[in-house]
């Protein structure tokens, strides 16, 4: 197996393209599709201040290295989830990678934000799944820093992530997330823009880019994440891929040529009586989750 | 001999065998791992004869 673009021994054979590439070559064709991601969606001005969300893993990680390499200005966003020694490990590898490049982090955490409570707490409290909870915990942070300092917020979801959730979301025909589901989304008055560079390069593509680049990532996967919904749908993608390579690309790609039709008028928000972010109700969720749990 | 680590199973193979056979041997879809050699990515055509192989899931998330 020959690299396509210079001949040396290929390391990963990509069906969807039908090329073959060696090491080298696989970095420079990553960066070559977040480029084309970012040109064609309109994701990053050059003088852009981006705030990086980061976890530790292979596409978070990844994400700030290609950015950085691109001549962006970053800074890396790590969330403690006080999910045990998980987020510890995770919390290593990401001052790990920022101390290795000099690079900046600026670090949030669940237990700060709600008396020493992290999400396996909160969601045993509040009898909800931690999974949505970590979410809504997420974009919260998420937004509200990037919101307060000016940064555009990017994040490490892949084309794996966007189609296995454009799948979920066609299966119910969730018109609203179905809205929602974009590389870019626009700021406006509480919210911060956020984009996603990744969303034309695989899972695989960004494991292989980690590795190749000596991205020393965490292998471990979040405890609650055993028996996601998504992870079934990303099977599903994959056993289709595999019968008809590149159909994640198109399931995907083709959406976002009529994703206009699902958007309609904005809902109306107000600001949360507490914090002042936008909300549908009086308060924000991450504002009624502290009232409910100081009662 | 080639040892195969994949999660906490640990396989092994005599002889001469490729990444390709591997993944086949364990049941396993090219599109869901990556094979690493001595940290390095593994050629999936390239007959090892000895040596560590790991299996590193692509797939993440919940």
């Amino acid at each position: 197996m020959r690299c396509r673009m210079c001949g040396q021994r290929a390391v990963l054979r990509l069906k969807a393209y039908n090329i073959n590439l060696c090491q080298e070559c696989l970095k420079k064709f990553v960066r070559r599709r977040v480029q084309k991601a970012i040109r064609d969606y309109r994701l990053l001005k050059r003088d852009d201040r981006v705030l990086v969300a980061v976890s530790g893993g292979k596409d978070s990680l990844s994400l700030w290295d290609l950015l950085q390499g691109l001549g962006y200005r970053t800074k890396g966003l790590y969330i403690h989830l006080g999910i045990g020694e998980y987020s510890d490990r995770s919390e290593r590898a990401v001052l790990e990678f920022a101390r290795q490049r000099n690079l900046e982090v600026h670090i949030e955490r669940v237990r700060d934000h709600f008396d020493g409570l992290g999400i396996p707490e909160l969601s045993r409290l509040d009898h909800r799944p931690p999974c949505s909870l970590c979410g809504m915990i997420k974009r919260y942070l998420m937004n509200k820093v990037a919101y307060e300092g000016g940064w555009t917020l990017a994040t490490g979801h892949n084309l794996d992530d966007e189609a296995a959730a454009l799948l979920g979301n066609v299966l119910d025909w969730k018109e609203g997330y179905l809205a929602r589901q974009s590389p870019r989304l626009e700021p406006r008055e509480g919210f911060a823009a956020r984009v996603k560079p990744l969303v034309l390069c695989s899972e695989r593509e960004m494991a292989a880019y980690a590795i190749s680049s000596g991205i020393q990532y965490i292998l471990e996967e979040c405890p609650f994440s055993h028996g996601a919904t998504s992870l079934l749908y990303k099977d599903l993608l994959n056993q289709l891929e595999e019968h008809s390579p590149g159909s994640k690309l198109r399931f995907y790609q083709n959406f976002l040529k009529i994703a206009h039709l699902f958007r309609t008028e904005q809902v109306q928000l107000t600001p949360c009586q507490n914090c002042g972010y936008p909300t549908t109700g009086d308060l924000c969720n991450f504002c009624r989750l502290k009232e409910r749990l100081s009662r | 001999m080639v040892v195969v680590l994949h999660g906490d199973k640990r396989f092994t193979f005599q002889g001469k065998i490729t990444g390709f056979e591997i993944l086949k041997a364990l049941g396993l879809r090219e599109e869901e791992v990556l094979l690493v050699k001595d940290g390095k990515l593994l050629p999936m055509d390239l007959p090892v004869e000895e040596g560590e192989i790991r299996v590193i899931p692509v797939i993440s998330g919940g």
